[in-house]
């Protein structure tokens, strides 16, 4: 762990970082703007799946799928320069590493979803009532996931003595 | 600055800026109330572009009710978090701006939900540059919103 951290510390990526002031800021931009992108079209197709919005058929929604991972490709890019430019500080945080477990877990269950699940609305399964118990949970799952990988992204600077 | 101090002593204010948790919780309530509401309305927006356009406009635009509901999870943190800080927030001008770049997002978001609703006539010129005027305003108080933690 320390000579990843002694490399990336040491790397021309991070004196980049670390020596322009505005680079900070604009990443911390891009990451909200890409947790906008994710979260809100994430909302829409998981809850039109647990039956938010009855008119939706199932079977479309799912195009709302390319603007979740464009924001997740968004935070993926700024997270890991945010890494790069203080490693020291990131991989001994607590809530990072809790994030990164769920965030690695929230795409097992989006495999699920995809392989499992989506087969099925495809299929013609239109409705929440349509769908298995395992298909509810994988939503709620994947709602409760993402909600939790906000808040301990916004607390990793406040559990730095933990 | 009597106002601002007042505010700063308050239980609120003093929760928010003393306890441990106060702060980091408030934050995080801004952080998922910001996220439902401006990720839903740039979906909104999106779909008035015609993104994902199978889907009937009207089926989408019940999600500006979770919308607004992230609104108020935003007012109520928003409103503790500057309680906690009030005496230097109340001179932030980013904050100024983004309060105004938001009543904008808002009130642009508002009349493109209208345009969703609008079942018999095709989204016009007119209904895009307003979907993709809310886009540009909700990116623009988010720049704003960021700011305001490098400005003092």
């Amino acid at each position: 762990m320390e000579t990843i951290i002694e490399l990336l510390s040491n790397s021309a990526l991070n004196q980049f970082i670390t020596s322009h002031s505005w680079v900070w800021p604009t990443l911390e931009m891009f990451h909200f703007l890409g947790l906008c992108l994710l979260l809100g079209s994430l909302l829409i197709v998981d809850l039109s799946v647990i039956g938010f919005a009855p008119n939706i058929s199932l079977r479309l929604v799912d195009k709302f799928i390319i603007a979740t991972l464009i924001g997740f490709a968004i935070n993926l890019i700024t997270g890991a320069l945010f890494v790069v430019g203080d490693p020291g500080r990131y991989f001994i945080n607590i809530a990072f590493r809790i994030k990164i477990l769920f965030i690695i877990i929230a795409g097992l269950n989006a495999l699920y979803f995809t392989f499992k699940v989506r087969p099925k609305i495809q299929a013609g399964a239109n409705n929440f009532s349509d769908l298995s118990l395992n298909a509810k949970l994988s939503t709620g799952l994947s709602l409760c996931l993402w909600t939790s990988i906000i808040v301990l992204g916004r607390f990793i600077p406040y559990v730095e003595d933990l | 600055m009597d106002f601002l101090l007042a505010l700063e002593d308050s239980s609120i204010g003093m929760m928010i800026s003393s306890s441990i948790w106060g702060y980091p919780i408030a934050l995080s309530l801004h952080a998922l109330g910001m996220g439902v509401l401006v990720g839903i309305s740039v979906m909104l927006a999106l779909r008035i572009l015609g993104f994902a356009d199978a889907i009937p406009r009207s089926a989408v635009m019940p999600y500006w009710r979770l919308a607004q509901a992230g609104f108020v999870v935003n007012l109520i943190s928003g409103t503790a978090l500057f309680m906690g800080s009030a005496t230097s927030l109340g001179y932030n001008w980013a904050l100024y701006a983004k309060f105004a770049c938001l009543f904008l997002s808002l009130f642009l978001t508002y009349r493109m939900v209208k345009v969703g609703y609008r079942t018999q006539s095709d989204v016009t010129k007119t209904d895009r540059r307003l979907a993709i005027a809310a886009i540009c305003s909700w990116v623009v108080t988010i720049i704003f919103g960021r700011l305001i933690g490098y400005i003092f």
